[in-house]
């Protein structure tokens, strides 16, 4: 099912924002419902312009039915204008259209680049409104997170059970609080089918919070939760749809869920999943009392504010109350800060103050704002010259009356109107491209709340900054041709005036001939390391292969086992990742099993690492590495060769798993790239930028192990180093498979070996190694064009900004090259004349970005993420590929200006 | 003479609203407003009549249940006040007919 938000179109939602506040909701379903039944009536053309009309529809309805209302203050444009003193007018909105098809170049060109460039330069932006997003329940922006931040690991715990109790009965601010938390349940229906159905335990009081009425039978209730009741279960529409075939009679029977079988009460409309994209409502029994303080399952906990309470008051009164805890249980809750934020940041486990602070997004925001800027600066040099040339027309206006405010005013208009009309051609691409890259990218199911389409707050934000580069490709230049100083020219000049390209321009140009040359490297770079299938080139065939997890779930009440809860769960995770494993093996389709975090064919970390005695230091360290962690008989399970010294042993993975465990083993390729060759035994390695253990803690090579697909997709880079894992610290444990027929076809064989091993455990994402492989080249590949893609756009800006120059250096100067012509100048001193500017920005312009480019791909090609290249090779190659370029759009003003005749440039003038 | 109190595009979302029965939403108000008088409107714009309609007192309205096919959003079902209404609707036609008397040869003519 769709997110009940996803898939509406814009136009719908913009058409139903534009009526009053409470009337929205339902003419949005009335819109999303006549649009719907236009799909079976309609072409998708008429289907299409029908639903582009409704914001005007719904415009025309609010402003007839508020001069209805108040008939003495008519909301018309004129007045708004009169009261405003803007004192635009139709005509000038006419005028800028009509510019549109005038200079039809400006146009494609501006129109292009700013379609690409602002929604490019909103993606962060867009990102950030994730983490915001309100959930589709009635006033769900009511609807908060209420956690508390651990202060010391800088992340959220929700171990968050005796808070809740507390919560509950002192907080004032929420009307109502519930607690629910997700896992997955194995589900064996009436037909025979058995599998992962995603599921949540929740308080009975979530239901009237999300003000959510079941479709069937009822809601979970009070008595649920207490121990020893009936087992009951809710579930959605689409269980009740694809296990029980809508039986109208459905509430009452019975479905077994992990071993025992639950008693149907009620069915969710749908479009309902909450917390996540759950299926399964089963009562939350576990109570604060049964565990100790800071200890038990994680809860997340949703609450709905007040009537009238904001959500800083409430986040005031949690922390106050949060802070009384404290001095209660001290040990537990004085690192921890309590806090209100959205649901999605709390679902999400960022920040309160969401991703901002992440230097990654600010860095990619700043890379697209840059590139924006560079557009804005090069329309506003096309727009400069396109205003030179009306300077006659102007001149004429302010003779008629018109003030320099008034000219500008126009000339922000016609700006305006390229802007915000390549803003809605780059947001209806942005939102066509974008979710289809986006649907193909996300393989697990997204919570039903999250919604990847252009929020209505997107598409404001979009608009504004589309004004903004009007008034900067637009007014700035204006400002400059309408200065009084040329106003005198042309007053004393019977010729007319000129307007020279000034200091800022020249910086312009050079600047995004330098950052151009220096992204391009960059995309260089990247198509370079990821064009070709590098699986090919490595030794694991990706076909063989099954990756698979193994969840061993937290089930109430506990096992047989002795210990804490956490400790027996680490026992039974222990048990089922070893017995399963050892199952797997026994089987005879099966050549070899292993576990992992980090297997050969998946993403692994990449640190930089620091080798004793190379000299390496912080600033400077020795290589950048891939690192995994594996299984203590990750080695002899997947057949491995060791090459030196020895493989791990149990003892290697003894202690806590943050515990610092020295022995490491690397493979042959860090030998030989990162060592230099030689005996690797006994020689150690550390982390500069931080480990378990600490920055300063070093660890022991015990073993070289042959080399074996750490870096599927650049082969050529897998240099690596493993850390030992035990059975019981991971969970879900992730599994490679090598089997001897079809990966996919033993998957059913995988789920039944787990269902033995363990009834509750699950597999999980089973899928084979080809698939994974695939998927992460679609990924760097769509990353890489797109860096590719906006620096070519950022190259023809460039290049457009020199024609633009050449072009307007020949029209301004016609005369004098007739003159030159005349007085016997040859050819190669009118080339001078026309493409001597041009051509030094050209070169100042790729001689830094070629500085910038060097450094770019240096530091690129040192991780080992990318392929090692040969830097000067690739800025010398991006640098001659720019300089044709420009070269071929110098080539047309060139001749232009070659072939002006000297009499007729003289009777002209 | 006194003046109709409905606009023109008023009176005919009330006889749609009573064809289908004197009570319904704005989308099947919509749908009958195109079959039976070819005017096509929007169900945005039929909401905001039978709103203005309901605040003059010609109308009520009560909120249904969520549906999914509708993104999970409630419809407003609207009722005539036949009480209202009727008066209302028999001085439009009255006036109408009264302006046409004598004027339909002009309709055999076309």
């Amino acid at each position: 099912m769709r997110h009940p938000r996803q898939g509406i179109p814009l136009a719908l939602r913009l058409a139903a924002w534009l009526l009053p506040r409470d009337a929205r909701d339902e003419v949005l379903g009335d819109l999303v419902e006549a649009w719907r039944a236009r799909e079976h009536t309609q072409s998708r053309w008429s289907r299409a312009v029908w639903t582009l009309r409704q914001p005007f529809v719904a415009l025309g309805a609010r402003l007839r039915s508020a001069r209805r209302v108040d008939a003495t203050q008519p909301p018309s444009l004129s007045l708004i204008r009169r009261r405003a003193g803007v004192g635009f007018s139709w005509l000038d909105l006419k005028l800028g259209l009509r510019m549109l098809g005038k200079y039809p170049i400006l146009t494609v060109v501006a129109g292009i680049t700013l379609a690409l460039g602002i929604p490019s330069a909103l993606i962060p932006t867009h990102v950030i409104g994730f983490y915001y997003l309100d959930l589709p329940v009635d006033e769900g922006d009511r609807v908060v997170g209420l956690r508390n931040w651990d202060l010391e690991s800088n992340r959220q715990t929700l171990r968050n059970l005796h808070d809740f109790e507390v919560w509950k009965t002192r907080l004032t601010s929420f009307e109502a609080l519930a607690a629910a938390r997700s896992l997955p349940w194995n589900v064996h229906s009436p037909d025979g089918r058995a599998g992962e159905v995603l599921g949540s335990e929740v308080t009975a009081s979530l239901f009237t919070l999300l003000r959510e009425p079941p479709l069937l039978g009822r809601t979970l209730v009070g008595a649920d939760e207490a121990a020893g009741a009936p087992d009951v279960v809710v579930i959605s529409e689409d269980v009740w749809e694809s296990r029980f075939v809508r039986d109208p009679d459905i509430v009452g029977r019975t479905i077994t869920i992990g071993r025992r079988p639950h008693t149907i009460v009620g069915v969710m409309p749908a479009g309902f999943y909450f917390p996540a994209r759950d299926h399964l409502w089963l009562p939350l029994r576990a109570k604060a009392d049964d565990y100790a303080v800071g200890a038990g399952p994680d809860v997340l906990v949703v609450g709905r504010l007040a009537d009238g309470v904001s959500r800083d008051q409430a986040d005031l009164e949690l922390r106050t109350v949060g802070t009384g805890l404290a001095a209660v249980w001290p040990e537990t809750h004085t690192r921890l800060r309590a806090e209100v934020v959205t649901f999605p940041i709390m679902a999400m486990a960022e920040r309160a103050a969401g991703p901002l602070a992440d230097w990654e997004i600010v860095l990619i925001q700043l890379f697209f704002l840059a590139l924006l800027a560079v557009a804005c600066g090069n329309i506003g040099t096309l727009i400069l010259a396109r205003t030179a040339m009306r300077l006659d027309e102007l001149a004429v206006r302010t003779a008629l009356g018109a003030s320099r405010t008034r000219i500008l005013g126009q000339l922000f208009i016609e700006s305006l109107v390229l802007a915000l009309g390549a803003t809605a051609v780059g947001l209806a691409f942005a939102q066509a491209v974008g979710t289809s890259v986006v649907d193909r990218l996300l393989t697990e199911e997204m919570p039903y709340w999250f919604d990847v389409g252009l929020s209505l707050r997107s598409a404001l934000i979009a608009l504004g900054v589309g004004a903004g580069c009007a008034v900067a490709a637009g007014v700035l230049p204006a400002v400059k041709a309408t200065s009084p100083r040329i106003q005198q020219n042309l007053q004393r000049s019977a010729r007319g005036a000129t307007v020279r390209f000034g200091a800022l321009t020249t910086v312009l140009i050079v600047a995004e001939v330098a950052l151009s040359v220096g992204f391009l490297c960059f995309g260089t770079v990247a198509i370079l390391s990821f064009a070709g299938d590098g699986s090919l080139r490595s030794r694991v065939p990706v076909d063989r292969y099954l990756m698979a997890s193994l969840r061993t779930p937290w089930i109430a009440p506990p096992t047989e086992l002795a210990g804490t809860y956490e400790e027996q769960l680490r026992a039974r995770t222990a048990l089922n990742n070893e017995e399963l494993r050892d199952r797997l093996a026994a089987d005879p389709s099966v050549r070899h099993v292993a576990m992992g975090r980090n297997l050969p064919g998946t993403p692994h970390a990449s640190p930089v690492v620091i080798v004793e005695g190379t000299g390496a230091t912080d600033d400077a360290p020795t290589a950048s590495i891939e690192a995994a962690r594996v299984h203590v008989d990750f080695f002899r399970d997947l057949g491995l060769q060791i090459v030196q010294g020895r493989g791990f042993t149990p003892e290697d993975a003894r202690g806590e798993p943050d515990a610092h465990r020295p022995a490491i083993v690397v493979n042959e390729l860090f030998v030989e790239r990162v060592l230099g060759g030689g005996d690797a035994i006994g020689r150690r390695v550390r982390y500069p930028l931080g480990a378990p253990g600490g920055e300063e803690q070093w660890y022991e090579i015990v073993g070289v192990v042959e080399t074996f697909g750490t870096n599927i997709l650049v082969p050529e880079r897998s240099e690596a180093l493993y850390h030992p894992l035990g059975s019981s610290e991971l969970n879900p444990m992730r599994y490679i498979i090598e089997v001897a027929g079809s990966p996919a076809a033993f998957i059913p064989r995988l789920r039944a070996l787990a269902a033995d091993v363990d009834a509750e455990a699950m597999i999980e994402r089973p899928e084979p190694l080809a698939d994974v492989v695939a998927r992460m080249r679609l990924e760097n590949r769509v990353g890489t064009w797109m860096i590719f893609g906006l620096s070519a756009v950022g190259m023809l800006l460039a290049v457009t900004g020199l024609y633009a120059l050449m072009s307007f250096t020949v029209s301004q100067r016609t005369r004098e090259i007739g003159i030159r012509t005349a007085l016997g100048a040859g050819a190669t001193s009118v080339v001078a004349t026309i493409a001597r500017r041009a051509l030094l920005q050209l070169m100042a312009g790729v001689v830094l970005g070629c500085a910038f480019g060097w450094w770019i791909v240096d530091e690129v090609s040192s991780q080992s993420d990318f392929a090692d290249v040969s830097v000067p090779g690739i800025v010398l190659g991006v640098a001659v590929a720019v300089i044709a370029f420009s070269a071929l759009a110098c080539l047309s003003p060139t001749r232009r200006g070659l072939r002006i005749q000297p009499t007729e440039a003289l009777r002209e003038a | 003479m006194g003046r109709s109190r409905f606009g023109e595009l008023e009176e005919q979302v009330v006889l749609a609203l009573l064809q289908l029965g004197g009570e319904s939403y704005a989308v099947p108000v919509a749908e009958e407003l195109e079959a039976r008088a070819g005017r096509e409107v929007s169900p945005a714009t039929v909401y905001m009549v039978m709103r203005r309609l309901q605040e003059q007192g010609f109308l009520t309205s009560e909120v249904g249940t969520p549906d999914p096919e509708r993104g999970g959003r409630p419809r407003r079902f609207y009722r005539v006040v036949r009480k209202a209404v009727v008066p209302a609707l028999a001085e439009s036609r009255r006036a109408r007919l009264a302006l046409w008397e004598g004027l339909e040869p002009l309709l055999e003519d076309s």
